[in-house]
C-alpha cells in the first residue's frame, strides 16, 4: 500500500494516497472543485484555470488537477479570491462563447452553463470576440461539430488519444486556436471510428450527436444502464430515453462504446420497423392482432405435426437474442412441438465455437474478456481487419501494448493491429490455418509446450495430435518468422483474440492454448452478436426427444424433410443471397413463421411475419465474451410482447403449458444449466457436437483435440472470410461500415 | 604567413544584409590589385556591435574603426590606408552632434563603455575557424575542467560565480546544473536555448554568429558538470548564418577530438546535435521547446516535473540561454572570484543587450551589471536622433516593461528592473521617443503576444485577446471610461492564471505604461487625444499660420489634395479630406504643421 498523506481541505481533515492530486483529494472528501479541462480518468492538461485552489503559504493559486499533495497542506477552495479566478476565466470563456443557450442541445447538463450560473457570471465583461471565417458546424455525419462552441479544454484530443486513435488535437495556436483533425480533413478522411467517446466527455456543446438532435432535452432525459447487444463483447451501456424514444446512448462504466453501441442502434427507432403482425393475404401481408397471429401458427404447426410428423417442423433463432428466449424457444420445440429440430443461426456466421471450446475442455473456462485482454502479457490476433470490426477489442489490444505486451497479428490485410503488431503474419488469404499450423508445429518442435498440462489431461496426449509440416509456399511467410512468433507466443500467458471463427481455424487456436496449458482466460472469440455463446448452448433445451435434430444448415438445406419453420431473428435468404437454395427451400415450405425487426428478405416469404424488439427494449440475461452472464435491461420502452411470452403462449397453444409467470423464472433455470463458479462457468449440456445424445453428463476436463483433417490442396479452396461477410450473416442492420456511411 | 595587418570586416547578418560580402570581395580584389595580399589580410568577424554603421570594418593592430562601408568607397580606403598609411577621415565614427572623427575603435564611446565577456572574440576572430577561437584560450577551460575537475567542483565554481541565466528569469545557473546532476536517471540530455524570439532582440544570433565556439565549449563543459551524453542547440530556422557557423563549429569540434567520444582523451563523452525550430515565440519557454525537439506541437507543460527530473524524452535535462553558455568558459578559466567582483550583489557579471528603436547608436553592446540606463542610453548609445526628447526604455521585450525617463538612473539588474515592473529578458532594450503612443506601444506587444501565444489555458488565449482588444479600442477613440479600471484587473488575473511563462508575463507592457504613462491612457478616454500623435482616429494636423512660409512642399506631397492656400501665404488641411498620413508634417521645413 502506498503511502498515505494527510492534508487539510476547507477545514476538513482528509488522507489519501500519495500522488493523489489536490482535485481528486477533494473529491475523495466530497468537495467538488469546478474544472472545465480536467475529466476523470484523462491525463489532466491543467488549463482551463478553473479548478485553482488557494494553498496556505504559497504565493500563487495553484491548478489542483495537476498538483499533487504534500503532507500537512492546508487548501481553500472556495475563497473569495478563488471564485474571483474562476469567474474571470469563466467572464473570459464568454467572450468568445455565443450565448444561445436556447436551441443548444447540451443546455441543462452544460457544464459551462452550470458554473456561470454558479459564480454568477457577467457574461459581457470582456469584449466579444468573433474570429474572422470562424468555422462554423462541420457536414461530419454522425458527430455535429460545431467549433464556435469549442471552449478548448482539449478532453475530446486526449479521450481520442486514450482510445488509440488520436484523431483529434489542436491546430493554429493563439486565439486562431481549433480541435480538429490533421489537415483539417472531414472526419470520414481522417482515420476516425466514431466511437463518439468525444462526445460523452464535452463539457458543452460542440460535439453532440447528429442523430439526437431535437429529440429531446437534457433535463428530460431518463437515464437507463444496460449492455449493449451489438456484438458478443457486450459493452456497458447507457442509453437516454425521453418522451418514449431513445435520445442517444452513452458508454457505461466502460468508459468506451464503439461506433456499434454509439450510432448503431439507430435502426431501433427507423421509420421501417414492424410495427403489427403480418399475415400472409394472397401476394400481400395485411396486419392483425397478436391473438390472430399466435392462433394462426399453432394452427399451422399443429396442423403439419398432426399430418407430417413432428420432425417435418423445425426452428432457428439468431444470437441477437437472450438467454431466456433461447432456451424457451429450444423448449417450444422440444417439448411443445416434439423435435430436436431447433437450432441457433449463430452456428451459420462461423463454426460452433461454443462447441468446439467444449468438447476440447470440457467447460468454457477458455474464454476471456476484452478486460483479459486488456491485462494480457502476450496477444495473438486472428481474423481480417480484426480491430476495425470491433473497435473495443482492438482498445483493449492497443492498451495491452501500451503497456508493454507482445502482439503477432495473423492478417492478410495492413489493418491497424498490424501495424502495431510486434509481429505481423501477412499470410496469403485464406492460408491462416496453416501459419497457425506451422505455429503448433514450432511449439512441439522446440519442445515449448506444456508437457505437464498435457498430462495431466485425460484422455489426451501430444500423440493424438497429427500437424503436418510447415509449407512456407503455401501462405508466402517464412519459417524463421513463423518460428519467431510461436516463440513469443509460448513465452507469455497469451490471450488469442478470434474474429476468423472458421472451424478450422478455431481447432487451432485451442490446440495452442492447450499447447500452452492455457486453461483459463485465453480465447476472445468475437461474434458479430450479443449472445453467441447462450444460443449455442441454451437452444438445448431439457426435455429431448430421441430423434436426433437437424442443425440449421440442415434445415435448410433444400432436400431436408422440413415442411414448416420458425425463424426468429435470422435472415438466411438477405445472406446468402439465394445461394445453396436456401431461398428455393425456404419458399417451397408450407408454412413460414419469421420474426424481426424488419420486413427481411426471409420475412417476405413468411406466411406470417412477428414483430420483435430490439436489444434495448427488452429484459433478460446474455453470456458475456468473458463467460459471465450479463442482465441487458429493458431501457426503452417495449414495443411489442416480449420473446417469452411469445414462446410461451405459443406452446401453450400447442398444447404444452410452460408454466411460466415471469422472466425471473426462467433465469433461474437458466442459471440453473450455467453456473458460473469462480473459475469461470461451467455448463451442464450434454456435449453438443453429439446432437440429439439424451443423456445428460459431465464431460472431463476436456477428452480431444484432434484437428479435422483437411489436405492441403482442398485448403487451397478455403475462402476468406472478410467482415462483411461476416456482418451480413445476420439481420443486424448495425454494422460498422454501414453506420458510418 | 604574417601579415603587416588584418582587416577585420564584419559579416554578421546585419552587416550582410547592408553589402558587407560585396564590400569584402571588393577589399580582397582591390588589395590584391595593390599587390597588398601578402601584407593586408581580410577577415571576416561577426558582431562588431555598432549594427546600425554597418558594414563595419576595423583595421588592427591599430584599431581603426571604418563604418557604412561601400563596394564603391573601397578602392580609394584600400590606397589611402593600406598603400599609403593614411586613414581615411570620411570613413569614420563621429559622434552625434560633433563634427570630429574618432579614429580608433578604442576611443568611440560606444565600445569604450563596454565590458566584454560573453562577447570576448567578437570583431577578432573568425567564426569560422575553430584555431582562432583556440588562439584566444578557446577550449582551454574545458581542459581544465577535464582533466583538473572533478563534476561537483565545476558546478560549485558556477555557484560561486552567481551566475544568473541569460535568458530571461535569472535562475541561479550552478543551482539548475546541481538539480539536474542529481536526478538519477539516464542519459541526460544539455540543451542551448538559441530560440531568440523577442521582437527587436538579436543577442543570441549575434554570439552564435561572433564566437560559436564559445557556446559549444560552455555547454560541453555543462555537459560535463552534469553528467549529460547529448546536447541540443535549438536554434530558430529564421538565423541561417547562426546555424551555419554553429553547425561548422560543431564538426570542427569533432575533428578536433573537442566533441564526441573520449574528449581530450579523458574518457568523457559527449555529442550535440543542431536543431532548427520554426519560429513560434513559445519555443523560447523551455518545456515548449523540449516539446517541439520531441516533434511534438510546441505547448508548454505543467511544473513540476521540471525539465531537470523529466524533461526531454521524459529525461533529465538542462537548458541554458546561448549568452549563459558562452559565459561558462570563462568563469572556468578565469575563476568564481574574479566574476563575481563584476556586477552588483545579486546580479554578478556582465549582459549583453541589443539596443533598438529611437537610439543614435542602435547594435549590440555588453555591459556590466549595474550599470545605470542612462549609461547606456546616452553614453554608449549616443542617446536620441533628430534631437527629440527621451521617453521611455522598453527592457525584456514582449515579457518586459516600460521604464520611463525619470527612472533612467536605475541601476541595470535582475531585482531593480523587476522592481520597476520590468524584466531583464533575454536583453532587447527598445528605446522610444516623444513622438510614441504608449498606449500603442503597449498595443503592439499585446498584439505580438496574443498571436504567439499556444492557446492551450484560457488566461493567456482569451485573456490577453481581451486586453488587445480593449487596447485598440482605445487607440481607436472607442475607450470607455473603466477600460483602463478593466485592464488594471485583466492584467494581475492573466498573470496569475496562466500556465507558463508567456502568459505570465504578457501583461507587463500594459502594466508599466498603465503605471508610467496613465496620463496617456486617460487623454485617449476622456480627451480623445492622443498626445504623441500617433493614434490615427485622435489626432488632426493643422497648419500654424505664423511659421508657415506657403512654400508648398505640403501641398505636393499631400496625397489625397487636401491642402490648399496661395503660394507665399499660409496653407490650409481639409479635415474631410485628410487620411492623416504625416507625410505633410515629415516634409515640413518649418515645423509649421502640427498634430494634434
Amino acid at each position: 500500500m502506498s503511502k498515505q498523506i494527510t492534508l487539510n481541505i476547507d477545514e476538513q481533515t482528509v488522507t489519501v494516497p500519495e500522488g493523489t492530486t489536490i482535485l481528486e483529494a477533494a473529491g475523495m472528501a466530497e468537495i467538488e472543485i469546478p474544472r472545465l479541462c480536467y475529466f476523470e480518468g484523462l491525463p489532466p492538461s491543467g488549463t482551463c484555470r478553473l479548478c485553482l485552489v488557494e494553498i496556505e503559504g504559497q504565493e500563487r493559486l495553484a491548478v489542483s488537477c495537476t498538483q499533487r499533495v504534500k503532507e500537512g497542506m492546508v487548501v481553500h477552495t472556495r475563497t473569495e479570491r478563488v471564485s474571483e479566478a474562476r469567474r474571470f476565466v469563466l467572464e473570459l470563456i464568454w467572450s468568445t462563447h455565443p450565448g444561445d443557450c436556447t436551441t443548444c442541445e447540451k443546455s441543462g447538463a452544460c457544464d459551462l452553463q452550470r458554473y456561470t450560473y454558479e459564480y454568477d457570471v457577467d457574461k459581457a465583461r470582456y469584449p466579444m470576440y468573433v474570429p474572422e471565417g470562424s468555422p462554423g458546424t462541420h457536414d461530419d455525419p454522425l458527430i455535429e461539430r460545431n467549433l464556435s462552441l469549442c471552449i478548448l479544454c482539449g478532453r475530446c484530443i486526449r479521450v481520442c488519444r486514450e482510445q488509440g486513435q488520436g484523431i483529434l488535437d489542436f491546430m493554429q495556436r493563439g486565439m486562431a486556436t481549433v480541435v480538429t483533425t490533421s489537415l483539417d480533413k472531414p472526419l470520414l478522411e481522417s482515420g476516425c471510428d466514431f466511437c463518439g467517446s468525444c462526445i460523452a466527455v464535452c463539457p458543452v456543446g460542440c460535439l453532440v450527436e447528429r442523430n439526437r438532435k431535437l429529440r429531446g432535452r437534457e433535463w428530460e432525459l431518463e437515464p437507463k444502464e444496460t449492455r449493449c447487444g451489438l456484438c458478443s463483447l457486450g459493452c456497458d451501456l447507457v442509453i437516454d430515453v425521453a418522451h418514449g424514444r431513445i435520445v442517444r446512448t452513452r458508454p457505461g462504466k466502460d468508459g468506451y462504446l464503439c461506433v456499434r453501441g454509439k450510432f448503431g442502434w439507430d435502426f431501433l427507432v427507423s421509420e421501417d420497423r414492424l410495427s403489427q403482425p403480418l399475415v400472409r393475404d394472397g401476394d400481400a401481408f395485411r396486419e392483425c392482432s397478436w391473438d390472430e397471429a399466435l392462433n394462426t401458427v399453432a394452427q399451422h404447426l399443429a396442423k403439419i405435426r398432426e399430418a407430417r410428423g413432428p420432425d417435418t417442423v423445425g426452428g432457428v433463432i439468431g444470437g441477437h437474442v437472450s438467454n431466456e428466449a433461447i432456451y424457451l424457444f429450444g423448449k417450444l420445440f422440444r417439448a411443445g412441438v416434439g423435435t430436436n429440430n431447433v437450432d441457433s443461426a449463430a452456428g451459420l456466421a462461423g463454426a460452433n465455437v461454443a462447441a468446439q471450446v467444449l468438447d476440447a475442455f470440457g467447460n468454457l473456462r477458455p474464454l476471456s474478456s476484452a478486460a483479459d485482454l486488456e491485462r494480457a502479457k502476450t496477444i495473438l490476433s486472428v481474423g481480417p481487419e480484426l480491430g476495425e470490426s470491433y473497435p473495443r477489442a482492438r482498445l483493449a489490444i492497443k492498451r495491452a501494448v501500451g503497456k508493454g505486451a507482445k502482439l503477432i497479428v495473423v492478417d492478410p490485410s495492413e489493418s491497424e493491429l498490424a501495424r502495431l503488431a510486434t509481429i505481423h503474419l501477412k499470410p496469403k488469404a485464406g492460408t491462416e490455418v496453416v501459419v497457425l499450423e506451422g505455429v503448433i508445429r514450432t511449439l512441439i518442435d522446440e519442445g515449448l509446450h506444456d508437457t505437464e498440462f498435457l498430462s495431466s489431461c485425460e484422455g489426451s496426449s501430444e500423440g493424438t495430435m497429427s500437424v503436418g509440416s510447415y509449407d512456407a509456399s503455401l501462405t508466402g511467410i517464412a519459417d524463421a518468422e513463423v518460428q519467431e512468433a510461436a516463440k513469443l507466443f509460448a513465452k507469455g500467458r497469451a490471450v488469442i483474440a478470434l474474429s476468423d471463427l472458421r472451424e478450422e481455424t478455431v481447432a487451432r487456436a485451442l490446440a495452442l492454448l492447450m499447447l500452452t496449458g492455457r486453461s483459463k482466460h485465453g480465447l476472445l472469440a468475437l461474434f458479430p452478436m450479443a449472445n453467441p455463446w447462450g444460443a449455442a448452448m441454451l437452444i438445448r433445451g431439457d426435455a429431448i426427444p430421441e430423434t436426433a435434430g437437424l442443425s440449421a444448415q440442415q434445415m435448410l438445406d433444400k432436400d431436408s424433410p422440413i415442411a414448416a419453420l420458425y425463424v426468429v431473428t435470422a435472415d438466411p435468404v438477405g445472406s446468402f443471397g439465394g445461394k445453396d437454395g436456401v431461398k428455393e427451400k425456404l419458399s417451397s415450405l408450407e408454412f413460414l413463421v419469421v420474426q424481426d425487426l424488419f420486413l427481411t428478405k426471409t420475412a417476405q416469404l413468411a406466411d406470417v411475419v412477428l414483430p420483435l424488439n430490439g436489444f434495448l427494449e427488452e429484459e433478460g440475461t446474455v453470456f458475456g465474451a468473458g463467460g459471465k452472464l450479463l442482465t441487458m435491461t429493458a431501457a426503452a420502452p417495449a414495443r411489442h410482447p416480449p420473446l417469452w411470452q411469445v414462446f410461451s403462449k405459443l406452446s401453450e397453444r400447442l398444447d404444452h403449458a410452460m408454466g411460466y409467470r415471469s422472466i425471473r423464472e426462467i433465469r433461474t433455470k437458466v442459471k440453473e444449466l450455467i453456473s458460473e463458479g469462480k473459475e469461470g462457468p461451467t455448463y451442464r449440456f450434454p456435449s453438443l457436437t453429439d446432437k440429439g445424445d439424451t443423456r445428460a453428463k459431465g464431460l472431463p476436463p476436456f477428452s480431444r483435440f484432434s484437428l479435422p483433417e483437411t489436405s492441403w490442396s482442398a485448403r487451397s479452396q478455403i475462402s476468406t472470410l472478410t467482415p462483411a461477410q461476416e456482418a451480413t450473416l445476420d439481420s443486424n442492420p448495425a454494422n460498422t461500415e454501414e453506420v458510418a456511411k | 604567413m604574417v601579415y603587416r595587418t588584418n582587416a577585420m570586416i564584419c559579416t554578421c547578418t546585419n552587416c550582410i544584409s547592408n553589402g558587407a560580402l560585396q564590400v569584402k570581395d571588393a577589399l580582397e580584389k582591390e588589395i590584391k590589385k595593390q599587390h597588398l595580399e601578402n601584407d593586408v589580410r581580410v577577415v571576416p568577424t561577426g558582431a562588431s556591435g555598432l549594427c546600425v554603421k554597418g558594414p563595419i570594418l576595423v583595421v588592427q593592430p591599430e584599431g581603426i574603426f571604418y563604418q557604412l562601408l561601400t563596394v564603391e568607397a573601397v578602392p580609394h580606403l584600400v590606397e589611402e590606408h593600406f598603400l599609403k598609411g593614411r586613414p581615411v577621415k570620411s570613413l569614420m565614427y563621429v559622434p552625434p552632434g560633433e563634427e570630429a572623427p574618432i579614429p580608433n575603435i578604442r576611443d568611440i564611446p560606444f565600445f569604450k563603455n563596454q565590458r566584454l565577456i560573453a562577447l570576448r572574440n567578437r570583431g577578432l576572430i573568425d567564426p569560422d575557424e575553430i584555431e582562432e577561437y583556440i588562439a584566444r584560450d578557446g577550449y582551454r577551460a574545458l581542459a581544465k575542467a577535464l582533466t583538473s575537475m572533478t563534476p561537483e567542483k565545476v558546478i560549485a565554481e558556477i555557484k560561486a560565480s552567481g551566475l544568473r541565466g541569460r535568458g530571461g528569469a535569472g535562475f541561479p545557473t550552478g543551482q539548475k546544473w546541481e538539480f539536474c546532476r542529481a536526478s538519477p536517471e539516464t542519459p541526460k540530455y544539455i540543451i542551448c536555448n538559441a530560440d531568440e524570439g523577442d521582437p527587436g532582440a538579436f543577442m543570441d544570433r549575434s554570439v552564435l554568429e561572433a564566437d560559436p565556439h564559445s557556446v559549444l565549449e560552455g555547454m560541453t563543459i555543462g555537459a560535463y558538470a552534469m553528467g549529460g551524453t547529448q546536447g541540443y542547440m535549438y536554434v530558430r530556422a529564421e538565423y541561417p548564418l547562426a546555424i551555419k557557423r554553429m553547425k561548422r563549429a560543431v564538426e570542427q569540434a569533432r575533428d578536433y577530438g573537442l566533441l564526441g567520444k573520449d574528449i581530450f582523451g579523458t574518457g568523457f563523452d559527449f555529442d550535440l546535435d543542431v536543431f532548427q525550430g520554426a519560429g513560434a515565440f513559445v519555443c523560447g519557454e523551455e518545456t515548449s521547446l523540449i516539446a517541439s525537439i520531441e516533434g511534438q506541437p510546441p505547448e508548454p507543460r505543467m511544473r513540476p516535473p521540471f525539465p531537470a527530473q523529466s524533461g526531454l524524452w521524459g529525461k533529465p535535462t538542462n537548458i541554458n540561454n546561448v549568452e549563459t553558455w558562452a559565459n561558462v568558459p570563462v568563469i572556468i578559466n578565469w575563476g568564481a572570484e574574479w566574476f563575481s567582483q563584476i556586477g552588483t550583489d545579486t546580479s554578478k557579471g556582465t549582459k549583453v543587450f541589443s539596443l533598438a528603436g529611437n537610439i543614435n547608436n542602435a547594435g549590440l553592446v555588453e555591459v556590466p551589471m549595474g550599470i545605470t540606463l542612462r549609461q547606456i542610453v546616452y553614453d554608449i548609445g549616443g542617446g536620441i536622433p533628430n534631437r527629440k526628447s527621451f521617453k521611455a526604455v522598453q527592457t525584456g521585450g514582449p515579457s518586459g516593461g516600460f521604464i520611463p525617463s525619470d527612472l533612467l538612473d536605475l541601476s541595470v539588474d535582475y531585482d531593480r528592473l523587476q522592481e520597476a515592473g520590468a524584466i531583464m529578458g533575454s536583453g532587447g532594450m527598445i528605446v522610444v521617443d516623444e513622438e510614441t503612443c504608449m498606449v500603442d506601444m503597449a498595443k503592439y506587444f499585446l498584439e505580438f503576444t496574443t498571436s504567439e501565444s499556444c492557446g492551450r489555458c484560457n488566461a493567456c488565449r482569451e485573456g490577453l485577446q481581451a486586453m488587445y482588444q480593449i487596447l485598440t479600442n482605445i487607440c481607436a477613440g472607442q475607450g470607455k471610461d473603466d477600460d483602463i479600471e478593466l485592464l488594471e484587473e485583466l492584467a494581475p488575473a492573466v498573470k496569475d492564471g496562466s500556465l507558463c511563462a508567456l502568459g505570465r508575463t504578457a501583461p507587463n507592457p500594459v502594466l508599466t505604461t498603465l503605471r508610467y504613462f496613465r496620463d496617456e491612457y486617460e487623454a485617449h478616454i476622456k480627451e480623445q487625444r492622443c498626445p504623441a500623435g500617433v493614434c490615427k482616429a485622435l489626432i488632426a494636423y493643422s497648419i500654424d499660420p505664423e511659421k508657415c512660409k506657403g512654400c508648398m512642399l505640403c501641398v505636393k506631397n499631400c496625397p489625397q489634395g487636401a491642402i490648399s492656400g496661395e503660394k507665399g501665404q499660409p496653407q490650409t488641411i481639409d479635415q474631410e479630406k485628410c487620411i492623416k498620413c504625416g507625410a505633410c508634417h515629415e516634409v515640413c521645413k518649418f515645423e509649421a504643421v502640427t498634430v494634434r
